[in-house]
């Protein structure tokens, strides 16, 4: 996809060429959102919420300064962790007040189980992660930002970025590695 | 120096790789894109633009307020009446300038 023509139909005044840019970064938004840890609904939100600042904040975008993915990124990180800091506030009274587990009745396949399963541990873990080292592992997983684009979304040097997902992957080999030692 | 060598659990731990399905699922993003999440977005994206053009296109506001509030008119009121006494104040150190000026 050839961003920079898509951003020139806009700025000649041809909304309808922002879907494309949405089309394309919409995948990778989701995987990002996904591996910080957030669920179905707040990932939709926020993915929205990123779509539509970009949009209205498009004439501030440089492209000369960073690459489109970078600065949209950078737009999603902020959200996403301003929602997280709003959850782990929330936490303590959630887990003052737990919601009652209601079990399904309906028969589940055993693979769908295990998928299911194997989905929720890594949720777990991911949540687990510090939010920088977390953050840092989830951008590293969309193959178009390199790590110098990576920390420039984290606001870092390149050094620490490759250090948090160091520590990043290390602590998830560490969780998996018990786990299926206990299994 | 001599080096203490790590402990080969240690080694075990640090070494192993992440799953396979573990690394597939992070590929993937554990999330789904819906189907009409572009529609979406840009359904919100035309509405933001269409708003953007009736403000440019907008007749220009009054730059004064219709009808003032009590606060307003006493804010009004003060600031004359401090200017009042202001001027009040000057014009009575001219004359008494004057007065003495002229009884020398």
């Amino acid at each position: 996809v050839d961003i920079s023509n898509h951003l020139r139909r806009i700025h000649e005044g041809d909304p309808a060429a922002f879907a494309p840019i949405v089309t394309h970064f919409q995948g990778p938004l989701f995987g990002y959102l996904g591996r910080m840890g957030l669920g179905q609904a707040a990932a939709q939100d926020i993915a929205q919420e990123t779509f539509l600042r970009a949009w209205t904040q498009l004439a501030t975008y440089d492209a000369h300064r960073a690459q489109f993915s970078t600065w949209l990124f950078t737009i999603a990180r902020n959200l996403a962790l301003n929602t997280l800091a709003k959850a782990q506030h929330q936490h303590e009274w959630a887990t003052e007040h737990p919601l009652p587990e209601v079990p399904c009745d309906a028969p589940q396949p055993p693979d769908a189980l295990h998928a299911a399963q194997r989905r929720a541990q890594l949720q777990q873990a991911l949540r687990a992660l510090p939010l920088g080292d977390r953050s840092v592992l989830a951008l590293a997983y969309f193959h178009e930002l390199d790590m110098s684009a990576i920390a420039r979304i984290e606001g870092c040097s390149v050094a620490a970025a490759k250090v948090r997902l160091h520590r990043a992957k290390t602590r998830l080999r560490e969780l998996f590695y018990w786990e299926n030692a206990h299994a | 120096m001599h080096k203490t060598p790590p402990h080969p659990l240690y080694k075990r731990v640090h070494e192993a790789p992440i799953p396979p399905d573990v690394d597939t699922l992070l590929q993937d993003g554990l999330l789904h894109v819906p189907a009409d999440f572009t529609a979406q977005v840009m359904a919100h994206v035309h509405v933001q633009a269409h708003a953007a053009r009736q403000v440019t296109l907008a007749a220009p506001q009054r730059r004064w307020p219709k009808r003032w509030n009590m606060r307003q008119w006493l804010q009004c009121f003060a600031l004359l009446g401090g200017s009042l006494a202001g001027v009040a104040q000057v014009l009575v150190f001219i004359f008494g300038i004057w007065s003495t000026m002229s009884a020398v």
